[in-house]
């Protein structure tokens, strides 16, 4: 069997932690120069860039696979100072090829550390629970009581023109949920990156968001995300997670250029 | 309504745990998300965006998958509740 090199993930400085990762494969490490990969072996019949393309897609492969990636960066997350956490199947044909990648990105991958450093990332997402009340807008409340006094046939008019001032108005305090709860974020946070939303989502979420925030401050941060839930919408939070999107960022433009 | 608590990840909680992270959470972070060494790395993912393609597909897919079980204690923290 030809045996690849799944890499889960950077972390300085090394960790003595024992853990298995996929397919209950021992985790080894690669170092150079203060930066350690955590590796392990994995077969070339699951591994192959054709193999893996096709496991992606379905779940019964992926999943056990994924949860394996997530438990050794999790794990390594807990323990190390600083971790870049990789995307799922970066693998290598051998161990000097992860050694000259780290040698080569030696600089940018300590630069990503630092900013990573100390910090968890969570997942914030925003989703509507029922209408925002609009009556309570001032262009809303004078357009009724002209409703009100007009005659018949006006008022049936005006009554049109009222419900569209209500739908727009409805939209305008979604848009601004959606800005409220990124300032309040951002009041807290290392750093924030909205996400995009979903196309065609059957419940399209008001916002998506991952946030970079002090493990230290864990507690505070759950709280204070807890605290801005609303009678119309709530705020939903996933983590800590390792720094899988900040890590990252800086090499989105690199990525796009080269896919 | 949804749930508005905080939830963190447990991948090695209780089927049932409503702090189980659903695994197309996790599909959407692992992949597309973290850092990709690309051009030194030999392979790499296809741009797959699970949890907006295919989502009905990948959730009844998830119900017959559970996480292996670990004695790693401090993977299974659950503090909130």
């Amino acid at each position: 069997v030809t045996l690849l090199v799944y890499v889960y993930g950077i972390a300085t400085p090394r960790p003595t932690l024992s853990v298995l990762g996929i397919n209950d494969r021992q985790v080894r490490w690669i170092e150079h120069n203060g930066l350690h990969a955590a590796v392990s072996d994995v077969p070339e019949e699951e591994f192959s860039e054709e193999a893996l393309n096709a496991g992606i897609s379905d779940m019964h492969w992926l999943g056990p696979r994924a949860i394996a990636h997530q438990k050794v960066n999790q794990q390594l997350h807990e323990r190390v100072e600083a971790l870049l956490p990789l995307a799922f199947g970066t693998v290598f044909r051998d161990d000097k090829r992860v050694e000259a990648m780290l040698k080569q990105q030696e600089a940018s991958l300590k630069e990503r550390l630092g900013r990573v450093r100390g910090a968890s990332e969570w997942v914030v997402t925003v989703h509507r629970t029922n209408d925002p009340d609009p009556t309570s807008s001032a262009a809303v409340k004078a357009l009724r009581r002209e409703v009100g006094q007009a005659s018949p046939g006006r008022a049936h008019l005006l009554r049109r023109r009222l419900a569209e001032l209500e739908r727009d108005e409805m939209r305008r305090m979604q848009a601004m949920a959606a800005e409220d709860v990124l300032e309040a974020l951002r009041s807290r946070a290392v750093d924030v990156f909205v996400e995009p939303l979903p196309g065609e989502a059957e419940e399209q979420p008001l916002l998506r968001a991952s946030v970079l925030a002090r493990k230290a401050h864990e507690q505070e941060f759950m709280d204070f995300v807890e605290g801005l839930n609303t009678s119309w919408y709530t705020v939903m939070l996933t983590g800590p997670w390792p720094a899988y999107r900040f890590g990252g960022l800086d090499h989105a433009a690199a990525t796009a250029a080269t896919n | 309504m949804q749930q508005p608590l905080p939830r963190q990840i447990n991948l090695l909680g209780a089927p049932d745990d409503p702090n189980q992270l659903s695994l197309v959470e996790l599909a959407d972070r692992l992949l597309n998300r973290g850092v990709v060494l690309t051009g030194e790395a030999m392979i790499s993912v296809a741009g797959v965006d699970l949890i907006y393609l295919g989502l009905n597909l990948v959730l009844t897919a998830v119900e017959n998958l559970q996480p292996r079980q670990s004695n790693e204690p401090t993977a299974a923290r659950d503090r909130r509740r």
